[in-house]
């Protein structure tokens, strides 16, 4: 499981989860500026070392989650190595393709975009536990809680749907629904097939849900009252404020300093 | 006018009539009901009369929520549900609903528990509190910050319970509490309901099987059209009115109480109309020898000698990074048996039958079915001879009418179209589904829908035909229609396989057992063999032994000759006509 929470008490995990979730957007915008591979090895450097030291999670666990997003990352940077329309530079010639070094730069900064964009993602969902993330959003960054509770709701249904969604298909594969691919409309079919039952399903539990939320007096007053105080230490406003004053430099450095546009595009 | 009978009452109905939005037939019609304080009411039905919809009426979600139009007049400890707020009402009463995954909201158990105090702006140590002493009432003190997704059925259904009592109601209305857990988790909710019945609670509980609870009932109330058909002391209401509880309302009755009504039928008369087991005047019943035809135990015998049609040998399994699910199952289905194979849920039941059609291959070991190799036969060649009921109907709906639906398999296996159109239409109309072939599937009943499921399968004309759970939301006629055909067809030479809790149904039905626990198989023999290890059962694998199989076992003290027997019915036969 990639993104569940795992319960210790680094710096990371003791930050309020509304400066982290700030953090993290900072680090997802200076991601988006960095347009050379160079830059973003060194983001993905900086990220590693606050998911080792700042989250302590050891070396092997960040490669283990990081990993399955590089089966993704490699298929865009052979994507775009192959097809890139702007290279000069000759590196090789595989068959009817010529690999150029601006192909493999951009490429190469793709791939660690994604790694980059995962890993901080990542590091957000191990080191918040939901429960404080909801609580935190309603006490210190007033989100309604009613709207925190939607989406509170939202994660517990996950997992189910997730069981309901395997059983459907196991269903069809029997009834020989799973079969037939020569068509278009063949290969989307056991999608629609899927969608009906799961969303009367969903709207069954969401119905039962709703009830046994309103039988319990939810919306009843303005506010709730908070059972977990808030600690929101210092330090983590400061983390936050860091990172975006980093955001402001790179974005001003890029603007000004960097040749070309701040996301290259793939054809002119 | 205030009504002095509201004001004595916990709940007080006075010609209420409710009717859904857009809908024309009321669902609650001019019922009248009282509930004492402190008393224990079980509520019966078929299903679609009205009975959950009774519940929701009391705590205001209807009208407040779900709207319609509702008359007459309703009092819970005094307040109107449609004038108060349903925080207001919150305090009063509390809902526990049959699918407890669905009612929880929350991930960690502490903050489910909390979760109604919290809305109603209970003070923060209150709450603490009561969320210490709630969680020590239900058993899940040590479970406290635990994620909800970490708890089994039974202990999922007891914190939807404990976030209803931290609200500390004085009512608390349970609508089929145990209607989605395994024996194990069953008994424990029992127990609990048990337990506060001993503090005074007044308790209605809704429920189609009340054999668990009918000891702790003051009353029993059944629903049907909308209204009380009938109400009063369990006792009272089974003896004078058992016979049209079943037979026309379609209700599932106890063993006992269905074994005393047999009884009387045949003259002897029960001064105190016996309920439970021990409760069954020994003395006064007489038993006689009889001839009558081949119980499922006897019939197991005559098994032996017929062909292995499912072979198992050493199977093991487990999904890719996981734990082992299945470890060295070996075993053999002859054709023409019915097996029945139960467990607590997660031992690999489902697991086990999935291996069958190629949902799940084994990793180690082998299975045979039908001649094939599970391991390498497609699940085209694998499903041509095994039919597979899943659990809920709708999963397995894959067409947009009912005849398609039924036509699918058919032409999936490469049928002419002839032969598929002459199929469908034999089986719809043995299904009495033929009124409905250009409906679309999930615009039947829930009874249809299974009804459907089941004889999608059939008209594949299986060898080995696999229902798992066939009990779920069922009522006891559209159960028995389904189980009345597919018997016929066992004695045609159809192998069933029967994925169950229900054990009045393996009593029934089967002629073997297999006892899945942990992966591995605990138990495999016949259902006589099984119950006769009843401390094991109940301690050991958390399942329940049949009431007829405890009574039986008491008669036989006295009558030795007393073969075995799968109903109550049976039971009766052997006894001596009085007068």
């Amino acid at each position: 499981m990639l993104f569940v929470y795992q319960p210790g008490n680094s710096f990371m995990h003791r930050m309020d989860t509304v400066s982290k979730f700030i953090w993290m957007m900072t680090m997802t915008a200076i991601v988006v500026v960095a347009t050379r591979a160079i830059e973003n090895l060194i983001i993905f450097l900086w990220l590693l070392s606050i998911g080792t030291v700042l989250s302590q999670f050891p070396l092997a666990l960040m490669v283990k989650r990081i990993l399955p997003l590089t089966a993704v990352s490699i298929w865009l940077l052979v994507i775009i190595l192959i097809f890139y329309p702007r290279g000069m530079t000759p590196l090789a010639t595989i068959g009817p393709f010529h690999l150029t070094f601006e192909g493999l730069d951009y490429g190469l900064t793709l791939f660690l975009r994604v790694l980059c964009l995962g890993t901080v993602s990542i590091i957000y969902a191990l080191t918040t536990s939901p429960r404080r993330m909801i609580n935190e959003m309603i006490e210190i960054g007033h989100l309604p809680y009613r709207w925190a509770y939607a989406l509170y709701a939202a994660l517990r249904f996950v997992p189910l749907l997730q069981t309901e969604a395997m059983n459907i298909m196991n269903a069809h594969a029997v009834r020989g629904a799973a079969e037939k691919k020569s068509s278009l409309l063949d290969f989307f079919k056991p999608i629609m097939r899927l969608t009906l039952p799961l969303l009367t399903g969903g709207i069954r539990r969401v119905q039962i849900t709703a009830i046994a939320m309103d039988s319990r007096a939810f919306g009843a007053y303005p506010k709730r009252t908070n059972i977990d105080p808030v600690v929101a230490p210092l330090y983590g406003r400061v983390f936050m404020a860091v990172h975006l004053m980093i955001f402001v430099v790179f974005l001003i450095w890029h603007i000004f300093f960097v040749k070309g546009s701040l996301i290259s595009p793939i054809v002119t | 006018m205030l009504d002095p009978a509201a004001d004595l009452a916990a709940v007080h109905l006075k010609h209420v009539t409710f009717t859904y939005p857009f809908q024309e037939k009321p669902v609650l019609d001019d019922l009248n009901l009282d509930i004492r304080s402190g008393e224990f009411v079980l509520i019966m039905g078929p299903t679609g009369e009205g009975k959950s919809t009774l519940s929701l009426c009391l705590n205001g979600i209807i009208p407040h929520v779900l709207g319609g139009s509702l008359q007459g007049s309703i009092r819970v400890l005094g307040l109107d549900p449609s004038e108060n707020e349903i925080a207001e009402m919150a305090t009063k009463i509390g809902l526990v609903f049959q699918d407890a995954d669905s009612q929880i909201c929350n991930i960690f158990v502490r903050e489910e528990v909390a979760f109604g105090a919290q809305n109603l702006l209970v003070p923060r140590e209150t709450i603490l509190e009561r969320i210490k002493r709630v969680l020590h009432f239900v058993g899940l003190a040590t479970q406290e910050d635990m994620p909800v997704f970490t708890l089994s059925g039974g202990e999922k259904q007891r914190l939807a319970i404990a976030s209803v009592l931290a609200m500390e109601p004085s009512v608390v209305v349970f609508d089929e509490p145990t209607a989605n857990l395994d024996p194990g988790g069953a008994k424990e909710v029992q127990a609990l309901i048990r337990e506060l019945k001993r503090n005074q609670i007044t308790i209605l509980v809704i429920e189609h099987d009340v054999a668990n609870f009918i000891d702790l009932a003051d009353r029993i109330v059944i629903l049907h059209g909308g209204r009380v058909a009938y109400q009063g002391p369990p006792r009272q209401v089974y003896q004078q009115h058992g016979l049209d509880i079943r037979d026309r309302l379609g209700l599932r009755l106890p063993d006992v109480v269905y074994f005393a009504l047999e009884a009387e039928k045949k003259g002897y008369h029960f001064e105190t109309f016996p309920l439970t087991v021990e409760e069954v005047p020994l003395d006064y019943l007489k038993f006689q020898p009889a001839s009558g035809q081949g119980t499922p135990a006897s019939f197991a015998t005559s098994l032996a000698e017929s062909e292995p049609i499912i072979q198992v040998n050493h199977l093991c399994f487990h999904y890719p990074g996981g734990p082992t699910v299945l470890d060295d199952i070996s075993f053999k289905v002859r054709r023409g048996e019915i097996l029945a194979i139960i467990g607590p849920n997660g031992s690999g039941k489902s697991t086990l039958t999935s291996q069958f059609v190629g949902l799940n291959r084994p990793v180690s070991g082998e299975v045979n079915v039908c001649g094939l190799d599970a391991a390498r036969a497609t699940i085209k060649e694998l499903a041509k001879r095994v039919g597979y009921v899943f659990q809920y109907p709708e999963h397995q709906f894959v067409a947009d009418t009912v005849f398609e639906e039924m036509a699918f398999g058919l032409k999936w296996q490469g049928f002419p179209e002839s032969e598929v159109n002459k199929r469908a239409m034999e089986m719809l109309e043995a299904f009495q589904l033929d009124g409905f072939k250009d409906r679309h599937p999930f615009a039947l009943s829930r009874g249809q829908k299974r009804l459907l499921s089941v004889a999608s399968m059939l008209v594949m004309k299986p060898e080995i035909f696999i229902l798992d759970e066939p009990t779920t939301g069922q009522d006891l006629r559209n159960l028995d229609q389904i189980m009345a055909f597919i018997q016929d067809l066992n004695r045609q030479g159809l192998t069933i396989i029967l994925i169950t809790h229900d054990m009045g149904l393996v009593a029934q039905h089967a002629h073997s057992v297999l006892v899945l626990e942990k992966g591995r198989i605990a138990f495999h023999g016949t259902p006589w063999e099984l119950f006769a290890r009843e401390l094991e059962i109940e301690d050991k694998y958390e399942l329940s032994v049949p009431a007829v199989y405890k009574l039986h076992r008491q008669i036989r003290q006295r009558y030795p000759w007393l073969p075995p027997v799968s109903s109550p019915t049976e039971l009766a036969s052997y006894l001596i006509k009085k007068g």
